[in-house]
């Protein structure tokens, strides 16, 4: 029999979908699913990433249907929700989601949206049971409604601005540094002459997600992003650059350089761009070296987070800091097809030196991980923090779930998330320091 | 100890100590415990408690360089430049500058020394300081605040200048 998951940070494909449309300004979703739905994703998500809550509430709008629909069927219950949906709450968009009790009952959706869309409401559906996923794959299932429903809705395309690039594979709250993330590699794509299409987080509304068709590229960075870059190469024939991570720190040259040469952009202007961040940070990097040395930050870590985060954070904290990656958790259960590349990567970090690379969403593997690796600073979610403190070594949350922090706009990407993270590990080293004095 | 330490030595590597006169000695004899060769020491202060393990350094290395001088961070600069150790020891305020040469370094300030866990404790600091020197790579994109005429010069030459 499967073992079962001791206290997942991956929760279901519904919440996945509700974390995409929330991060679209003027999107709402329309929940289809039992009361319980909508309230676990508030408890169980909302309230643990960092104060991220989108709807400043937890009543989205929600069908709560109840035995009588499971027995009878819950179109009818949906068709109302959704008439009343949109003659209460202002919004540019509508999104029907759904739960596992209205999939397993098999409700009709698409002839709900479709009756929704026949009276002029823009509405968009896509069939999210927890059952058939995680919330990586309601990421998925969000975006590719998106991408799919949108062209249906307004047929005609406003005109797109030269240089214009999606963002792909960043899940909102899955990453609770998403929004500071996407706003970080927005400047840095302006700083080289791109128009960046964030598609989620600040100013990011149903318009942009318009202008996908007209992009010149299609940026992934994760292995989430690669499902809505391959829809897009299908439909739009747009190409696309595919990347484990969003990098942090002077690893970013790589990306905006291959930006550069691709789409011909201009190579003066980019190499004075780079210069200018990268002296910057490494300007940072030498007033830190005091306290770096005498503090002792040079160390073996445990890092628990996505893949994305794990390699980003894996490889500026290794190739950059100076630190030792001992043992690096991968929690987002990637495709085992993409397991050996992640694993040669982060293998490889420190030359010579012997990093163990696991795949694990379980919370009491995770804890036995951390204790048989006698490192001495974890970084992980909320849940690693326990095992940090009984192990006696410094710990810093920085991956879901955040129960304990506040994460508005900070970033930990590119040039400025650098300087950030650096701030925010070397602070938790010294707060650490303090404390023990001589332990 | 010995289990902990397992088969880590500091064998064929050259090491530079900026400590104070109290603890350098001690040091010094540690990292050669350790099968490292201290090629350089910079110390605050040297007086008549001194002189016996003076005398030991002048018979066993006459040719060690040794730097007398507190605070003087533009002259430990220019003698390690000439060095190039490949580890660097010290609890001075000028280690981010030392790390500028992209030496490793390690700093004792906090690190407390005594006894067996003192031993392992700085076996650790040197094997992680060894096996990941992309920090001190890092650092060495910034230049050091000191002319490159003054570092090409010998160490004494303003004091040299004074006298006359």
């Amino acid at each position: 029999m499967a073992h079962h998951i001791d206290g997942s940070r991956n929760s279901c494909a519904l919440h996945g979908a509700l974390q995409v449309i929330g991060a679209i300004e003027g999107a709402i979703p329309v929940l289809h699913s039992t009361a319980g739905c909508g309230a676990q994703h508030f408890l169980g998500v909302n309230r643990l990433d960092a104060g991220g809550e989108t709807f400043g509430a937890p009543p989205v709008s929600s069908s709560n249907i109840s035995e009588k629909h499971v027995v009878f069927g819950g179109g009818s219950r949906l068709r109302e929700q959704l008439k009343n949906t949109v003659k209460v709450v202002q919004a540019d968009l509508y999104a029907i989601v759904t739960g596992c009790s209205t999939e397993m009952v098999g409700d009709d959706i698409a002839a709900m949206a479709r009756e929704g869309r026949d009276q002029n409401w823009p509405v968009i559906y896509t069939n999210t049971p927890g059952f058939s996923g995680d919330v990586h794959h309601g990421y998925h299932l969000a975006v590719k409604a998106l991408i799919e429903q949108l062209p249906d809705i307004w047929k005609e395309r406003d005109k797109v601005p030269s240089g214009l690039v999606n963002i792909w594979g960043i899940i909102p709250n899955q990453d609770p540094f998403w929004r500071g993330n996407l706003q970080e590699l927005g400047r840095l794509l302006e700083g080289i002459g791109l128009v960046p299409n964030l598609l989620l987080g600040s100013e990011q509304s149903v318009a942009s997600w318009q202008q996908i068709p007209g992009a010149v590229l299609n940026l992934v960075l994760s292995h989430w992003g690669e499902l809505p870059a391959r829809l897009l190469a299908d439909r739009y024939a747009t190409p696309s650059i595919t990347l484990d991570s969003l990098p942090i720190g002077t690893a970013i040259s790589t990306l905006l350089r291959r930006l550069t040469e691709q789409l011909k952009l201009d190579t003066i202007r980019t190499e004075a761009f780079i210069t200018r961040e990268e002296s910057r940070l490494n300007f940072q990097f030498a007033r830190l070296a005091d306290i770096y040395f005498h503090a002792g930050f040079q160390r073996e870590f445990v890092l628990v987070g996505e893949s994305a985060q794990v390699v980003a954070i894996g490889e500026f904290l290794g190739k950059s800091l100076g630190l030792l990656p001992r043992t690096l958790i991968i929690t987002d259960n990637p495709p085992d097809s993409v397991h050996q590349s992640l694993i040669t990567r982060l293998a490889a970090i420190v030359p010579g030196y012997d990093t163990e690379v696991i795949f694990s969403e379980d919370r009491t593997d995770i804890t036995e991980f951390i204790r048989a690796s006698a490192a001495q600073l974890v970084l992980g979610s909320s849940l690693e923090r326990e095992v940090s403190e009984e192990s006696g070594v410094p710990f810093f949350a920085l991956s879901f779930p955040l129960a304990d922090r506040i994460v508005l706009e900070r970033s930990y990407a590119g040039y400025r998330g650098a300087t950030t993270l650096l701030e925010d590990i070397g602070t938790a080293i010294l707060a650490f320091n303090r404390d023990c004095h001589l332990c | 100890m010995k289990r902990t330490l397992g088969n880590f030595s500091l064998d064929g590597l050259r090491v530079y100590l900026g400590l104070s006169s109290a603890t350098a000695f001690g040091v010094r004899d540690l990292v050669r415990e350790l099968g490292g060769e201290v090629v350089g020491i910079t110390v605050n202060r040297l007086d008549e408690l001194h002189k016996g393990r003076l005398e030991e350094l002048a018979r066993q290395s006459a040719e060690m360089q040794i730097h007398v001088g507190d605070g003087q961070p533009f002259e430990e600069i220019n003698i390690i430049k000439r060095l190039s150790p490949d580890l660097y020891l010290g609890d001075a305020a000028h280690l981010g500058q030392i790390g500028r040469l992209g030496i490793p370094v390690i700093s004792l300030e906090e690190t407390p020394l005594l006894g067996y866990n003192g031993v392992i404790r700085l076996a650790q600091r040197f094997s992680t300081a060894l096996q990941n020197r992309s920090f001190g790579a890092a650092l060495a994109l910034t230049p050091l605040p000191y002319h490159e005429a003054w570092l090409q010069r010998s160490p004494n030459w303003h004091i040299k200048k004074e006298v006359k």
